[in-house]
């Protein structure tokens, strides 16, 4: 039954996160009326639109020089010929 | 992601994190979270999420124009594999942890032989087989025709290579030298 609401909510280009009950598990942490007013708003699905234009695989990394928590700064050209990194993006909320 | 960078300690793959801005403030569940009004705000709360998710992999904070985020996405939880040529390998509108170890795991096992302790001449030859479902032992490599091994440029085509015909154990081959009369029961069947 969520595979089928998680299918129906891609076909409407909403995007939930993966999880339990099809994604809609994080719904309990927030306000139901402004998240779906967020992920069905035109701007939010124009994301998931563009995303696999942006860096399609094959494709070069833009170089990223940011600080860290801890005061120290990462350079992701360094990783070049040394290393393969991931990068994910997050917040606490 | 903590539990795969802990997988790839001994590896090399890095794993960095990139604070955004807020996707959900002040909703439900994050009251006391606002959207950030500063720099030292935002690093404030990159802090407190390395804290309280006991963090080990090092978190960096965006600025507050948001330029590499919307660079990257504009997306709340996406991810990125990149190789160690700098080319992305996985790009993802979620952050999936069996995704991003399958990705690695074919970036890690392409660095093989590479590194010395992994080096197998034979490998770097070329020469791996794995005949009709059981592993041949690499010295009866010899019995393929040379022609075979050339061909064999790609990881794909290395793993399987046309067998040699069997020609039995130690024994059967020694068996086949003595007369017939000499090689036992059964050396008759097949002869009428």
């Amino acid at each position: 039954m969520w595979k089928i609401a998680r299918r129906l909510a891609l076909l409407a280009g909403v995007h939930p996160p993966h999880g339990p009950y099809a994604g809609f598990w994080s719904w309990k942490y927030l306000d139901l009326v402004r998240t779906a007013r967020m992920v069905m708003s035109r701007r939010v699905k124009g994301f998931y639109r563009e995303f696999p234009d942006l860096f399609p695989p094959g494709s070069k990394f833009p170089q990223i020089v940011l600080e860290t928590t801890d005061g120290r700064t990462i350079d992701t050209r360094s990783f070049r010929g040394q290393k393969h990194f991931v990068l994910f993006t997050g917040a606490i909320t | 992601m903590q539990q795969l960078k802990d997988k790839y300690a001994d590896r090399d793959v890095e794993f960095v994190s990139m604070y955004v801005r807020e996707p959900h403030p002040e909703e439900r569940g994050f009251r006391g979270y606002h959207q950030h009004e500063t720099y030292e705000h935002k690093m404030a709360y990159a802090k407190e999420l390395v804290e309280t998710k006991d963090m080990d992999i090092p978190v960096v904070v965006d600025g507050m124009d948001q330029h590499h985020h919307k660079t990257l996405g504009n997306l709340p939880n996406m991810s990125y594999v990149v190789d160690k040529e700098g080319r992305v390998r996985h790009a993802e509108t979620w952050l999936l942890a069996d995704h991003v170890d399958r990705i690695l795991a074919e970036l890690v096992t392409a660095d093989r032989g590479t590194r010395r302790h992994d080096r197998n001449p034979l490998w770097d030859a070329g020469v791996y087989a794995n005949c009709a479902g059981r592993p041949q032992r690499l010295t009866e490599m010899a019995a393929v025709p040379p022609a075979a091994t050339t061909r064999m440029r790609t990881y794909a085509d290395r793993r399987f290579v046309a067998c040699a015909p069997y020609s039995g154990t130690r024994s059967d081959r020694l068996r086949a030298r003595l007369p017939r009369s000499r090689r036992g029961r059964g050396s008759y069947a097949g002869s009428w």
